[in-house]
């Protein structure tokens, strides 16, 4: 978060994205790397905490999420209920259980290249965010 | 994931109050490390070796004193630093920026604490 001088108010900006993975190990890895590459990072521990962000108002560009994780939602869950309220981020989820089931939004397969994923998750924000 | 700039590792459990404070304490040159709980705060000390503060709020799950006297136990040379509230845990943010290794400093706590109670509000009236 920055503030404005004017206001108070916090001014993200750049790429906006929000980073949902119950490893912590894993979610500080993409984290430091979104960061890395000039990204706007919210870090969230389960689909219920990045719920619970986008429900206090803020708002990110594109939501990068683990499938398998504690709580009362998957990942996939996540991204139908993004996709309903929401329409306007963009989802990506990642999982190590690949397999035939319908995915409701584009999936990366772990384990994935930290550095590459990075700057492919801030090319996509910038362009969902359009313009500046 | 090494870092020339002090590291701290933030233990809250509310995303809201953790996600600000951590971009308050990275706008003073800190490089944070943002757990939900305890289990994640001591996966995160016993892989990470920079971490020098852990700034833990007293009533995530395993965040607090459980968390503390951990820490003693494995001995790790680390300042523990526990806050009982949003607003206490806003007010060590504070005093840790004022020693932050960023010259400029990004803006008054305060102004953090605001944006974090404006936050939760809106949080709060959605789930009404």
């Amino acid at each position: 978060m920055s503030m404005s001088e004017s206001n108070g108010e916090p001014q993200p900006h750049g790429a906006r994205i929000l980073v949902v993975e119950d490893e912590p190990l894993i979610r500080f890895g993409i984290a430091e790397a979104l960061r890395d590459v000039g990204a706007y990072v919210v870090e969230a521990a389960s689909a219920d905490e990045a719920w619970d962000y986008l429900s206090s108002g803020e708002m990110v560009d594109v939501v990068f999420t683990d499938h398998r994780m504690p709580g009362s939602m998957t990942g996939r869950q996540l991204a139908s209920r993004i996709a309903r309220q929401y329409p306007a981020i963009k989802v990506i989820l990642t999982s190590a259980y690949l397999d035939d089931r319908e995915w409701t939004a584009p999936v990366l397969a772990k384990p994935y290249a930290v550095n590459q994923t990075a700057e492919a998750l801030v090319r996509l924000a910038r362009r969902c965010a359009g313009p500046s | 994931m090494t870092s020339l700039s002090p590291v701290v590792l933030l233990v809250e459990g509310d995303i809201v109050v953790r996600h600000t404070l951590g971009e308050y304490l990275r706008e003073c040159g800190f490089t944070v490390f943002e757990a939900a709980n305890g289990n994640e705060a001591q996966q995160a000390l016993q892989a990470l070796s920079d971490i020098e503060v852990v700034l833990a709020d007293i009533e995530t799950a395993g965040g607090g004193f459980a968390l503390r006297q951990w820490i003693l136990e494995q001995n790790l040379p680390v300042e523990v630093i526990l806050a009982g509230s949003v607003d206490k845990a806003v007010q060590r943010a504070g005093d840790l920026c004022k020693k932050g290794p960023a010259l400029a400093k990004p803006y008054d706590h305060f102004l953090v604490r605001d944006h974090i109670r404006r936050a939760l509000a809106r949080r709060d009236r959605g789930k009404g």
